[in-house]
């Protein structure tokens, strides 16, 4: 073999490396950071809750995670906050799809379900809604709550989404009774189905 | 074969050490970004409101049913006065570090007043020379005596010279928007100058 073809191999191979290599990391991230791993993130009912949000002693992943989009966010003394990105059957959310999200009503100084863009800005529709919360929404006789979330007008509680994309649930409970923080998988989350698309 | 396990193994080495640099230098690098868009939107040292036409601006998943007022602070003039006017509704004043960490929350329910000041200091750090000679029970003479003197005043000790101060204030509903976003004005936030000798 000539050298420069020698060379040429040596250097595939460090290509190869630093290509392999950096892609370990940048996938590894991406599953740690982003998605998160249990006991940093708890899945309850398809719902994501880091229980270690903003705390001064959180660990380097939930501290990542957060950084990433720059949150400054709340202990879970103070409000307990649940994320979603699909629905109930696991099926990634979908601005161009109707959804029901019903659930009881949930204990709490009060809570809150609001709407994002996958970029996590809120999502801008005419209506100007983006959320609603256990103070303005209209409840059913028994006390629980449906929100219809869709492009398309509705009547009840319709929390209005953009008619493409992905987007992003975040359910808040402020100031929440103490059980739901020692047990989080307590928390009877709201379920998410897919009516139309 | 050798060879080929040679470059695998580097490989992995190069992915755990790209994971590990990411995980753990990433967050300053975000957070410092973000601490500049706050700079870049609300002046130093004092208490802005986030109108609805700024807050995406500076705010990832900023929650809609909130009225936020930040103050971005520097220590390096002194302490930082805040005069928290607290509006009828949930209301709670959280002081981050420059990581993004909740160093100290605070909510209406818990200060049970409607006008509440705080005194906002930096922590000494944890390896004092002059608290190793003089003993630190003169240091937790001196700091108690401190709070008695001051106890109209909540004192609170940050670990970075700056950060964020953050005001939350519910809206049962956006019809509230002004009168919560008025309330909320009436706080503010300053430095008190250098530290008395």
């Amino acid at each position: 073999m000539s050298r420069s073809r020698k060379f040429a191999k040596h250097l595939l191979n460090f290509a190869a490396f630093v290509v392999v290599g950096l892609g370990i990391g940048y996938l590894t991230v991406d599953l740690a950071v982003t998605r998160g791993f249990d006991p940093a993130v708890k899945r309850i009912g398809g719902w994501t809750f880091w229980p270690q949000e903003a705390s001064p002693e959180a660990d380097p992943y939930t501290r990542a995670h957060f950084a990433s989009f720059g949150k400054f966010g709340l202990m879970q003394f103070e409000a307990l906050e649940f994320r979603t990105e699909q629905d109930s059957s696991g099926a990634p959310l979908d601005q161009h799809c109707t959804y029901v999200i019903s659930g009881p009503s949930l204990p709490g100084r009060w809570w809150n379900i609001a709407a994002y863009e996958a970029d996590r800005r809120l999502i801008a529709n005419p209506a100007n809604r983006h959320s609603f919360n256990s103070e303005n929404l209209i409840r059913e006789p028994d006390g629980s709550f449906r929100i219809i979330v869709s492009p398309t007008p509705h009547p009840g509680n319709w929390l209005p989404v953009g008619d493409r994309g992905p987007f992003r649930l975040l359910l808040t409970i402020a100031d929440p009774p103490g059980n739901f923080r020692t047990n989080p998988a307590t928390v009877p989350v709201p379920r998410i189905q897919r009516e139309s698309c | 074969m050798g060879r080929l396990l040679f470059w695998l193994l580097a490989a992995i080495l190069l992915g755990a050490g790209t994971h590990l640099a990411t995980v753990l230098f990433s967050p300053a690098v975000s957070m410092a970004s973000v601490m500049s868009r706050f700079h870049a939107a609300a002046p130093l040292n004092r208490m802005t409101v986030l109108g609805p036409e700024i807050l995406g601006t500076v705010l990832r998943e900023p929650n809609p049913d909130i009225v936020y007022a930040v103050c971005p602070y520097d220590l390096q003039a002194g302490d930082l006065l805040i005069d928290a006017s607290i509006p009828e509704f949930y209301w709670a004043l959280s002081i981050y570090s420059n990581r993004g960490d909740n160093v100290y929350t605070l909510n209406d329910q818990q200060a049970g007043v409607s006008r509440l000041r705080f005194r906002l200091q930096l922590e000494k750090p944890a390896f004092d020379l002059q608290e190793v000679i003089t003993g630190d029970e003169d240091a937790e003479e001196a700091a108690e005596v401190q709070i008695q003197t001051k106890d109209d005043t909540v004192l609170v000790k940050t670990p970075t010279a700056d950060g964020l101060v953050m005001l939350r204030a519910f809206l049962p509903d956006q019809a509230y928007r002004a009168r919560v976003t008025e309330q909320l004005a009436a706080s503010s936030c300053a430095t008190a100058g250098p530290p008395a000798p």
